[in-house]
């Protein structure tokens, strides 16, 4: 990418059709987006024309991204991940622990934004959040956070809480 | 998010839609014990969970690792050597997938299996303790389990 297009900006436009205007070098953090503009040749170009439309995410929550990206564009960009690496969940920043306090409604579409506009950072964050919630938790407690329905008959329940209970010798 | 934030939209079901490689990535943050409390959910928790454990190989079939311990005896047949292990295969399954091959097994071919190192052995005593046999006259169960 050029100075040129990280100066400029590109607009997105919302399922909802709310048009958002974003910095290039904030958008970035996109991997679908950097794909789609490279792909179609106008990451170069002086203006990048129409709005790009983002299915399948709403104003609100591409709001909530957008802000996402104007605080973490200039990261550094993370080492690769690879499995053998140690999945830590209390690494979360400040700004990401009050930027996540929101409702599971907000939380579940802000992952699935993420996963969908191949934010990483956003995703694993995001993520990490759903870990933390899940963590010193019974089953039972699980279920209730977030609101599951227990589909196992009795009969499988137990089964598995004997299979469980067997690993954790 | 604390509870309490979760416990206002309680009749928003989580993980209802949520795609099930996310509900991976989730698991790739949870420590043995949380994954397994976790996947006591429900059904599709439970799904992904076998599916992770099985492309990581640390849940094997019983009839896989029969036919790998096949293999591996042939070529120890092949090629002696006093320092193979026929049991490093074992390295790769989780515990309580022993439960499983002790499930498999009748009475003797376990106490066999149980003989090879002390490992398997300790796991047959416990496997045992959960699932005695009851020692019987004629058929009448007396309620004294057997151990070796």
């Amino acid at each position: 990418m050029t100075d040129a297009a990280q100066e400029r900006s590109i607009k997105l436009l919302s399922s909802d059709n709310e048009t958002f205007q974003v910095p290039r070098n904030v958008i970035r953090l996109s991997n679908t987006i950097n794909t789609l503009l490279q792909d179609l040749g106008l990451d170069d170009e002086e203006d990048a024309g129409d709005a790009i439309p983002v299915q399948n995410v709403t104003s609100t929550i591409l709001k909530k991204v957008i802000a996402w990206c104007q605080h973490h564009h200039e990261d550094p960009v993370a080492a690769d991940d690879s499995d053998s690496r140690e999945k830590r969940t209390d690494d979360i920043s400040s700004w990401d622990v009050e930027f996540l306090k929101v409702d599971q409604g907000t939380l579940f579409e802000l992952i699935l934004a993420a996963n969908y506009l191949d934010i990483k950072g956003l995703l694993d964050v995001s993520c990490k959040t759903v870990a933390n919630m899940i963590k010193g938790k019974s089953p039972e407690e699980i279920r209730r956070t977030f609101n599951i329905k227990n589909d196992f008959t009795p009969e499988e329940e137990e089964q598995i809480r004997k299979e469980n209970a067997w690993c954790e010798d | 998010m604390d509870d309490e934030a979760s416990s206002s939209t309680s009749q928003f079901g989580f993980f209802d839609r949520f795609p099930e490689i996310l509900i991976s990535k989730i698991f790739d943050y949870l420590d043995d014990s949380d994954a397994y409390n976790f996947s006591e959910t429900c059904h599709k928790i439970k799904k992904q969970f076998l599916a992770i454990q099985k492309s990581k190989k640390t849940m094997i079939s019983y009839g896989t690792w029969r036919l790998e311990v096949e293999n591996q005896n042939q070529i120890q047949n092949a090629n002696p050597n006093p320092n193979y292990n026929h049991f490093q295969f074992l390295d790769y399954c989780q515990t309580f997938w022993l439960v499983e091959v002790f499930s498999n097994l009748d009475p003797q071919d376990a106490q066999n299996f149980a003989m090879t190192c002390r490992n398997i052995r300790t796991h047959h005593i416990r496997f045992q303790r959960e699932n005695p046999i009851f020692m019987t006259i004629d058929g009448e169960n007396l309620g004294i389990p057997i151990f070796e």
